[in-house]
């Protein structure tokens, strides 16, 4: 899962940051407001947290155009704003969920997998396919009630295809969720990481269409 | 009381008043009657003189040596006996004639009218009348002895004439003096009432009101003006006082964020006195910064229909997902008169407090009562025992710690009520959990009724 972390506070960019990735997201940072609306733009996040007040262009402002252009990445807001009024103008405003600072790191994880959960219209925290078991908040994979030990690229790449059950992914739009964008990676890599999912998870949970990606059907 | 009391400017100036005046009338009274009494004595003392005269000229002594009294002297009681009125003419010790009422002069038996030679003067007449009277030696001949000739009058008619004035004077002045207490009470209100518009003035400062363009007297217009200039002033310093504590506590939520993401490094009990210490910081800066925002102005008209709408708006994923049904019932005309920001902290809280509680369902109702604007939320939660319906307005309660938040919601709900006058109160709802009833300045905006029924008309 890859996530867009907007956030002027080097400090606070930085150690979130770190907690996201414990949790296997992948995460990328603006620190302005220019910055960050041209990268949420891009389409390629499964979740944007978003501070309100930035340097160069403020957070609602950016919010609004991005709606405007009808792009619907969540967007979890995250600022020391707390007043009913400012939570109710970040929702209308197509916010889909608001945290105020300070927050635990749990909560904000917690938040997150909700959000992209619901993106993707499951209402629990739990997907099953066929005999596996992928629960988003404890992050874990089980067969048949037994865990599996994957690699936080193999619980992404794992997790992503789930999510998009019965669509097939192309190795471009994985590799972007998966992987983080400092990777400058070819095709190989993703190869590569199906291949050992394959052996711990067996091969026909993930199917491969060639020319055009892999699905989870 | 408090009008009467020693301290009253009133008293003051009616007390200084009536004794001022009260000191110039009996002065003034004092000195009318004596002048009266000079005028009295004048024009008596003239009337002797003119009597003398004419005493001297209708009675003469014939070739005899007995007087002759030609005519009577113009006064009837000078016939009438013991009326004090008496006139005399006597030569030496020897009383020659007299006025009927001292009856016939005999020799050895007529008193002596011993009125003063020369000038008039007071003295005790016969039959111990006192008297004023005037005598005077008369030569007719020169050969002749001198004869003496007296006139005396009652100094009773004086007394008598000058008590009827003194009576008349005191009545006069006493009715000048009330009048004049009247008249300094009836001016020092009125000139009081602008001290009053004054107090109002200040009200409506302290309140929150808008301010009025008010005409004053020329002695109070600086006051005026002064006051003016410190409510700009004060408004200016707490202005800045609120965007200082703002700044502030939004300043340090930043910080406070980046270390509560590092206590995931730390050990478990570490993380936990972390985590509590970071809790306890955010609840104060909350409710500082709560308080900072909230103003208690009454001078907005807030839909509150528009403020529960939009709150449910922003709460409605946990709701939906948790399938709570909401029921809302609140006029459209319905105005909070206040802070938009304030009411969206108040109805927030609340509601959110209706959030984490209930099991099924939340009933919203808002309806104007004479006490103001009611807000009412009920859940079909736990509800609230009795006992603890108190203490969960208390600072920093939290009866469940296992629940989110930090507990602060409802004491800031009746803290920012306070500012209002309004007031917040728990019971159990017939849902079978809590009831909230909130009570607030309010109005219904009657001309978007009118507007509203025409449409449907």
């Amino acid at each position: 899962m890859r996530v867009l972390l907007i956030e002027d506070d080097a400090a606070l960019a930085r150690a979130v940051s770190q907690s996201l990735q414990r949790a296997s997201y992948k995460v990328d940072i603006a620190d302005n407001g220019e910055d960050a609306e041209f990268m949420g733009e891009s389409g390629e996040y499964d979740a944007i947290i978003l501070d309100l007040g930035l340097p160069q262009k403020d957070g609602l402002t950016i919010l609004g155009e991005w709606r405007e252009r009808k792009i619907s990445t969540p967007v979890l807001i995250l600022t020391a704003r707390n007043s009913w009024r400012d939570k109710v103008q970040g929702l209308r405003r197509g916010a889909d969920d608001y945290l105020a600072k300070p927050f635990q790191p749990e909560e904000l994880e917690a938040r997150l997998e909700a959000l992209i959960r619901r993106s993707y219209g499951s209402a629990s925290s739990i997907l099953s396919v066929d005999a596996f078991e992928i629960d988003l908040s404890l992050r874990s994979v089980t067969r048949d009630g037994a865990p599996l030990d994957l690699t936080p690229n193999e619980y992404r790449l794992l997790t992503y295809l789930a999510l998009n059950r019965g669509r097939v992914v192309s190795k471009t739009e994985l590799t972007e969720h998966v992987y983080d964008q400092a990777f400058n990676l070819d095709s190989n890599v993703i190869e590569a990481t199906v291949a050992r999912l394959r052996k711990k998870v067996g091969s026909a949970l993930i199917k491969t269409q060639r020319g055009h990606g892999y699905v989870v059907p | 009381m408090g009008m009467w009391s020693r301290d009253s400017l009133l008293v003051r100036l009616i007390l200084g008043a009536a004794i001022w005046c009260g000191l110039a009338l009996i002065v003034s009274g004092f000195l009318l009657v004596s002048l009266f009494r000079q005028h009295l004595e004048s024009r008596f003392d003239s009337g002797l003189g003119d009597h003398l005269i004419h005493l001297v000229s209708i009675a003469r002594p014939g070739e005899d040596g007995a007087i002759r009294v030609s005519g009577t002297l113009s006064g009837a009681l000078f016939n009438r006996p013991f009326s004090g009125w008496a006139w005399q003419v006597r030569q030496g010790e020897l009383v020659l004639a007299q006025s009927v009422s001292l009856g016939p002069a005999r020799p050895g038996v007529a008193e002596i009218l011993e009125a003063p030679l020369g000038s008039v003067g007071t003295f005790d007449g016969p039959a111990g009348i006192r008297s004023r009277g005037l005598a005077r030696e008369v030569r007719l001949a020169e050969a002749a002895p001198p004869l003496i000739y007296s006139v005396a009058r009652p100094v009773a008619e004086i007394d008598r004439a000058l008590g009827q004035f003194r009576r008349t004077v005191v009545i006069a002045q006493l009715i000048l003096g009330i009048g004049l207490v009247v008249a300094v009470l009836y001016l020092m209100q009125t000139s009081l009432k602008p001290l009053d518009a004054l107090r109002r003035k200040v009200a409506r400062m302290r309140e929150g009101l808008p301010r009025q363009e008010d005409r004053w007297p020329r002695e109070l217009a600086p006051v005026a003006e002064e006051l003016d200039a410190l409510q700009d002033h004060v408004e200016r310093l707490v202005e800045r006082g609120r965007g200082e504590a703002a700044d502030l506590a939004h300043a340090v939520k930043t910080p406070l964020a980046v270390l509560s993401q590092l206590s995931i490094g730390a050990n478990a009990e570490d993380a936990e006195t972390m985590r509590r210490q970071i809790d306890r910081i955010e609840a104060y800066l909350n409710r500082h910064l709560s308080r900072s925002r909230s103003s208690g102005l009454t001078n907005q008209r807030v839909d509150v229909a528009a403020c529960v709408a939009d709150l449910l708006f922003a709460m409605q994923t946990e709701l939906q997902a948790r399938d709570v049904a909401i029921m809302v019932e609140i006029p459209a005309e319905l105005r909070f008169l206040g802070d938009e920001s304030d009411l969206f902290e108040i109805l927030g809280n609340v509601l959110d407090n209706a959030r984490k509680w209930t099991a099924t369902q939340i009933r919203v109702t808002a309806w104007l009562a004479e006490g103001g604007l009611v807000v009412a939320v009920a859940d079909d939660g736990p509800g609230v025992a009795p006992e603890q319906r108190d203490e969960i307005f208390a600072r920093g309660t939290r009866l469940d710690e296992a629940t989110p938040g930090a507990g602060l919601g409802l004491t800031i709900v009746r803290e920012i009520l306070l500012l209002y006058g309004g007031q917040v109160e728990i019971s159990a709802s017939d849902l079978g959990g809590a009831l909230l009833t909130l009570t607030l300045p309010g109005l219904v905006e009657t001309g978007r009724v009118a507007h509203k029924m025409e449409r449907q008309a």
